[in-house]
């Protein structure tokens, strides 16, 4: 894989990404495990994490010169484990990019859509992160930098006026007795930075400053932890954490009920359109994650590089292929709302951590384990 | 070649988008829309009674619609289904009105309803309208062209303003009824309005009908109790520190009555712990009044007269107060939030209690200390 990005552009990227399942899941499953002390919980995480981040590092000084992270794969299995394990990666890749693309038109649909089909939504989503994916990863790192900015000053507007009317009570007191709540709400910020900081590895063959990756990934964990902390401290402090665990979608809620300078009301629907972006960057990744190592395990020699959309060579048809598998999977993933819930809250997170702490782990000491 | 297979993907989508269940469903014209503003619920023999108010104007007067279903979406759906007006916009209702026997009966599917609709907000406060229907209130308040939606914008900033009551939304009561298991909600009287009615104007002339705030109503476990008066919703503004403007009547050393006005003023609740048992509270309350009448002469006559009026103003409000705490302790219900100021006063003890709290709350000692001062100088002393 040409080196195209620095270290700066991929974290930027990765920030963006973080946002998908952040505003998903960690309010309300926070809330959930440790009441008003979830807003803790990223803290408490933060150790572990750089742990990760450290794992992280290790994992990728293996990709030689050149090597991307499907390629990795395959070569760290070697003869035996190689292919089941890509064919796995790969398999993951599709689950993951059709959930997302189904639970961002769920979202949709909830929040300012009522009434219209979700599949509609997966469907569009699923076309244009698919002719995102056969662009250059470049193209990808490159608008998540460009993302970061405008969504941060957002989200940041949105949480100082979501902090300024909350209710400290809400958040506090929080004493010994919390800690063990508090360590059972650690799981969620493991998963959500841990899991898209695993999927930023995905480009990282790419990546200039590659010897940096550990400070810097500890760096963007802690203040992803910080942020997850705030974005938790906002919905909470505002609706208690009774309230909160019940949300499906809180932080959305929030936005729905906030008022800016006593005139402003109702911007839900803005937001909501502008969370469309970390779904497409995260679906497009794992789309151009899947068809590389779908191409890979199919024994073409995919490159990275720009091609135009016409050129079918080198396996490149699989990429619609897989683009088209992953929007009928989304499709057919959940069915109904309760089935959404499921994939959500347990199924996503649980299979995340596996390949996070599990199957990438245990690559790693099958690929150490040959030398 | 293959390029141009994106056009008619493209084209597939866009007809997505204009058939039915797509995006263009959801365009509508701002000027077709009937926006709702005020929203009150009641029992009916069925099920509910949905009643919806729009503000008015001067060209079409106040829209005003009722009816009955199984459900809340049901009598909505009903509504929709038999009106004249425009469509229904529900994303700016700003109020929900509950009359007393549905709150009676219980606001837990309420609340989770307000908490599930997309359109609704858990911002929006909540009403009871005591001894009577929300229905009545959304119907009938007001005249042809200013409705409850009016009557109701001025209440709000009222009440924020004066402390008497509160406003609290369905978050809050939400949150409240899952932490202390009790919530208050603030009421509202209906009465006959201060204005008459020109000959022919509203339903028959004579008198129209108005609403005015009228303390609270104590929710416990989600159910109406008790309502709390309007000088109990005062103390209540002095145990949660949100003391307003509100006026207070006390008798000069003459036999007159003086009015008072508060200026500020809040309280200290301190748990009274011994050998690790809660023995009950200790709550100091300060307050700043000035005068805004006086009978007689209408003027105080020296200091003596000034201490007299203190005294009394003191001893006013260390009586409401200590009634605000009776009604927490007979309903057993911890509607000003004391577990968790016990809680954090000392949390190793309160994990060592060995009973609910609200069990407790019966037999808590009280300890009432007001101190108030007469300080603030209106233009005539």
């Amino acid at each position: 894989m040409r080196e195209q990005y620095n270290l700066r552009q991929l974290l930027s990227f990765g920030a963006v990404i973080v946002l998908t399942p952040a505003l998903r899941l960690f309010p309300s499953e926070s809330a959930a495990a440790a009441g008003r002390a979830g807003w803790l919980a990223p803290l408490l995480a933060l150790p572990l994490l750089v742990g990760w981040a450290w794992a992280a590092a290790r994992f990728t000084e293996a990709l030689q010169p050149g090597e991307s992270f499907p390629a990795l794969v395959l070569r760290l299995g070697g003869r035996r484990f190689g292919r089941p394990a890509l064919a796995l990666f790969t398999l993951w890749c599709l689950v993951y990019a059709a959930f997302v693309l189904r639970s961002g038109a769920d979202r949709l649909v909830g929040t300012i859509y009522p009434g219209a089909s979700p599949l509609l939504f997966a469907q569009v989503m699923g076309l244009l992160a698919l002719i995102a994916a056969l662009t250059e990863p470049r193209t990808l790192v490159r608008m998540g930098r460009m993302l970061l900015p405008p969504l941060l000053a957002i989200l940041g507007a949105l949480l100082f006026f979501a902090l300024l009317s909350a209710d400290v009570d809400n958040l506090w007191p929080v004493g010994p007795t919390d800690l063990v709540p508090i360590l059972m709400a650690a799981p969620a910020p493991l998963d959500i930075l841990a899991g898209a900081g695993t999927a930023l590895l995905f480009f990282a063959g790419g990546l200039r400053d590659r010897e940096k990756l550990f400070p810097a990934l500890s760096v963007w964990c802690g203040g992803l932890c910080l942020l997850l902390s705030l974005l938790a401290a906002a919905v909470t402090g505002r609706f208690g954490a009774a309230l909160t665990a019940q949300l499906a979608r809180p932080f959305f809620v929030l936005v729905r009920t906030l008022v800016f300078f006593r005139t402003v009301e109702r911007a839900e629907a803005l937001v909501v359109m502008l969370w469309i972006f970390p779904d497409f960057l995260m679906t497009a990744l794992f789309l151009w994650a899947g068809q590389f190592s779908l191409r890979l395990l199919c024994g073409y020699q995919p490159d990275e590089g720009a091609h135009p959309l016409s050129d079918l060579g080198e396996g490149r048809f699989l990429i619609w292929a897989f683009g088209a598998a992953a929007t009928v999977t989304a499709l057919f993933l959940a069915p109904d709302p309760a089935a959404l819930e499921r994939w959500s809250t347990a199924l996503i997170p649980a299979m995340n951590l596996g390949f996070v702490f599990v199957f990438l782990p245990l690559l790693y000491i099958v690929g150490r384990s040959k030398k | 070649m293959r390029r141009l297979l994106l056009i008619p993907l493209c084209v597939m989508e866009l007809l997505l988008f204009a058939g039915p269940g797509g995006l263009r469903d959801n365009c509508r014209e701002v000027e077709s829309l009937l926006v709702i503003q005020t929203m009150g619920l009641d029992d009916a023999e069925n099920g509910v009674t949905l009643s919806l108010a729009a503000a008015g104007d001067e060209e079409r007067g106040v829209a005003r619609l009722k009816a009955d279903g199984v459900s809340v979406t049901a009598a909505m759906d009903r509504i929709r289904g038999y009106s004249y007006e425009q469509e229904l916009f529900c994303p700016h209702v700003g109020r929900l009105l509950l009359g007393e026997r549905a709150a009676e009966q219980g606001i837990e599917s309420t609340l989770a309803y307000i908490s599930r609709s997309p359109a609704l907000r858990l911002d929006m406060p909540l009403f009871v309208v005591r001894g009577g229907r929300a229905e009545d209130a959304v119907m009938n308040v007001g005249s042809a062209d200013r409705g409850i939606c009016d009557v109701m914008q001025m209440i709000e900033q009222d009440v924020r303003r004066r402390g008497e009551s509160g406003l609290t939304t369905a978050a809050q009561v939400y949150r409240d009824t899952a932490r202390c298991g009790s919530a208050l909600i603030c009421a509202l009287e209906p009465g006959p309005a201060s204005e008459k009615l020109e000959e022919g104007g509203g339903e028959g002339g004579g008198t129209p009908l108005s609403v005015a705030p009228a303390g609270y109503a104590v929710m416990r476990e989600g159910r109406l109790c008790r309502y709390l008066t309007r000088e109990q919703g005062i103390a209540v503004g002095f145990l949660k520190n949100e003391v307003g403007p509100a006026s207070v009547e006390v008798k000069d050393r003459r036999g007159s009555t003086a009015v008072l006005e508060l200026c500020s003023g809040g309280s200290r609740i301190t748990p009274l712990w011994e050998k690790g048992r809660l023995r009950g509270f200790s709550v100091q309350c300060e307050a700043r009044a000035g005068i805004l009448e006086l009978g007689g002469r209408g003027a105080l006559r020296g200091d003596l007269d000034e201490d007299y009026l203190t005294a009394q103003l003191e001893a006013t409000l260390s009586r409401w107060v200590s009634e605000t705490f009776q009604a927490s302790k007979e309903l057993k219900a911890d509607f000003l939030g004391l577990a968790e100021i016990a809680e954090r006063s000392d949390p190793r003890a309160w994990r060592g209690l060995g009973q609910a709290f609200v069990d407790l709350l019966p037999e808590l000692e009280l300890e009432i200390t007001v101190r108030a001062r007469l300080s603030e100088i209106k233009d005539m002393k």
